[in-house]
């Protein structure tokens, strides 16, 4: 089965400086990716490419096995909420669906639109630059679903918005996944947000993957280890150690169960995985052979 | 895709609409009392009188009725030198600078490129619309303009001058084309509808000034024309040619008998004034270059078409740059 996202070596530069780096990752048909890393890690040049926004500066990619920058059909099968969901100001919601009805032809379900709209009891008249910031994030999902993709990428959609917006967006979204059987490639930086929501996971680091994987292999193979200084290290990888006082407490990688007398062994949670990467950038976890663990 | 580029300028055209009320209304109110002014006055009767004849009396030829009109006209005239000088730059900015540049600092293209169209298509239609915007609102402007220019051009013979010729007939066209193309190139490359503006209000003004002053006389070889410093009649000054060559203070060079040339510019003595005519000779001859008032449309169409051309190139520029250079 063709992977929904494939990129090899993908690369892009923004004159002298990188913005991608050799990155080379898939995700399987199906799935919902979660793209993390801090501010300027390549985050947004990974969904832009992703989504033919972007030509590569060198390497490839492909959804659903076609380049997406120079075909048009293959650009077909893709939804995109950018960052900051940007709307025509001026237009109103309903202008915005009339766009999208006339750009996508036979593709465009407007009933399934509309009936979304209602139901999230956006007015169709209001013009874009008077809706809230939920209600726009909302508009453009709904911009983005109602072309029936095959693939679905939303560039920090909930950045902007409050907590209780940002949740309902997101269980709306998980609605529409699973009923939709859709793959996804989400960005964030609220990483509480990707909990329980997504089952693949990219993180970025400098322009580059620092760590790749299904979340369930992840959460099994890490375990957060606390115990006395003097105690032995076990025999994993440790991604992290932390002293306070007498105690100490690292996060460990081993593919096996974690033997380790004298420690106390605990599971750890996707947030707490995915700071203790993002603060010691030296680490890696890639799958594969190409693998810098 | 048309739609969207129409929608998303309501309120564009709404604006530009107004203005062109706006400008109508003044052209046509000031235009009309100069009118009738041109045809009460008697100004209108002198010239049919004259019936285009190209030498005239030394004092005749209707001079002092149209200096008399030009002078009560005369800060009307200036008023509408200065503004509409401008008119098409400021059409063509408006509208051409935000054309790309807005959608980029917004980031709607993110938006409207990744739905089932073909950016080629997407930036061919934004610039044909704001294209067929400025033409006819430009079209509709230079119509009323020239209309309103007619009895000044009349009174003064100077519809071919510099800055006068720039103002009506077709050139104020190509000019507006011009710049919005351009606006929408630099606003395409730069991003910024800001920037752009500021950098097209200059490259216009330089490019007009270039084509101006260098090409404008040299789209047709100029004709040459004599007549002696001493006479009584001279060359009817109120047709409308243009004199464009020559040296010192007039318009073209005094030639001695001997064919050398004399110092200052032409002049036209009465045989009793020996003091006007005694350093150059009796029989010296006024020479001047100019292009004759028959070739006023021949230059309008061979200028428009630079700009027109200008546009069209600047216009695939910023296809192929949206293209192939935006990421």
């Amino acid at each position: 089965m063709t992977a929904a996202l494939e990129t090899t070596a993908l690369s892009k530069r923004y004159g002298r400086a990188w913005a991608l780096r050799d990155c080379t990752l898939s995700i399987p048909s199906g799935r919902v990716a979660a793209v993390v890393g801090p501010n300027g890690a390549g985050k947004t040049t990974l969904m832009r490419l992703a989504v033919g926004l972007h030509r590569p500066t060198r390497g490839s990619v492909c959804v659903f096995g076609r380049a997406p920058r120079d075909d048009a059909d293959s650009r077909a099968r893709i939804g995109f909420v950018g960052q900051e969901t940007p709307l025509y100001r001026d237009l109103s919601v309903a202008d915005h669906l009339e766009m999208g009805r006339r750009l996508n032809g036979d593709a465009w379900d407007g009933t399934s639109a509309i009936g979304r709209l209602s139901k999230l009891s956006i007015p169709l008249e209001r013009r874009a630059g008077e809706l809230s910031g939920g209600q726009r994030a909302q508009v453009a999902l709904t911009i983005a679903l109602a072309k029936r993709p095959d693939l679905l990428v939303l560039d920090e959609p909930v950045a902007s918005l409050d907590p209780l917006a940002r949740r309902t967006f997101l269980s709306e979204l998980m609605g529409e996944v699973a009923t939709r059987q859709l793959s996804v490639l989400l960005s964030s930086h609220v990483i509480a947000d990707l909990e329980h929501r997504c089952d693949h996971l990219v993180i970025l680091s400098k322009a580059r993957i620092q760590v790749l994987g299904d979340v369930d292999d992840l959460l099994e193979s890490h375990r957060v280890l606390i115990g006395p200084t003097t105690s032995e290290l076990p025999d994993a990888v440790v991604v992290s150690s932390h002293e306070i006082g007498r105690q100490r407490t690292i996060l460990v990688r081993s593919d096996q169960p974690v033997d380790a007398p004298g420690w106390a062994v605990e599971p750890i949670a996707l947030e707490d995985l995915v700071l203790a990467y993002l603060s010691d950038p030296e680490s890696g976890h890639l799958p594969g052979p190409e693998g810098r663990a | 895709m048309i739609w969207l580029a129409w929608r998303r300028r309501r309120g564009a055209i709404i604006a530009t609409g107004i203005g062109l009320l706006v400008a109508a209304a003044l052209l046509s109110l000031t235009g009309r009392s100069m009118w009738s002014t041109f045809h009460d006055g008697g100004l209108a009767a002198c010239f049919a009188g004259l019936d285009g004849a190209r030498w005239v009396p030394v004092s005749g030829g209707c001079q002092d009725e149209a200096q008399a009109f030009a002078a009560r006209f005369f800060t009307l005239r200036l008023l509408g030198l200065a503004v509409l000088t401008f008119v098409p730059l400021v059409v063509g900015v408006f509208w051409g600078a935000p054309a790309i540049a807005r959608e980029l600092e917004d980031d709607t293209v993110s938006l409207v490129w990744t739905q089932g169209m073909s950016r080629g298509r997407w930036v061919w239609t934004q610039l044909a619309v704001v294209g067929a915007v400025v033409a006819v609102s430009m079209i509709v402007v230079a119509s009323l303009v020239t209309w309103w220019y007619g009895p000044l051009n009349a009174a003064t013979g100077d519809r071919f001058q510099w800055l006068i010729f720039d103002q009506q007939g077709l050139v104020p066209v190509g000019y507006a084309i011009f710049a919005a193309s351009l606006a929408a190139c630099i606003g395409a490359v730069t991003g910024r509808t800001m920037r752009s503006m500021a950098i097209t209000v200059v490259v216009f003004i330089i490019v007009r000034i270039g084509v101006a002053v260098l090409a404008r006389p040299r789209f047709m070889e100029g004709l040459e024309r004599t007549y002696p410093v001493v006479t009584e009649r001279v060359p009817n000054r109120l047709l409308g040619d243009w004199l464009y060559g020559g040296g010192g203070p007039g318009v073209g060079v005094v030639l001695r008998a001997s064919g050398e040339r004399a110092a200052g510019g032409q002049r036209v003595c009465p045989q009793l004034d020996p003091a006007c005519w005694a350093d150059v000779g009796r029989a010296a001859t006024n020479l001047e270059l100019f292009h004759p008032a028959s070739r006023f449309w021949a230059f309008q169409a061979i200028e428009t078409g630079i700009f027109v051309a200008l546009a069209i190139g600047l216009a695939a520029t910023t296809a192929w740059w949206v293209r192939n250079r935006l990421a």
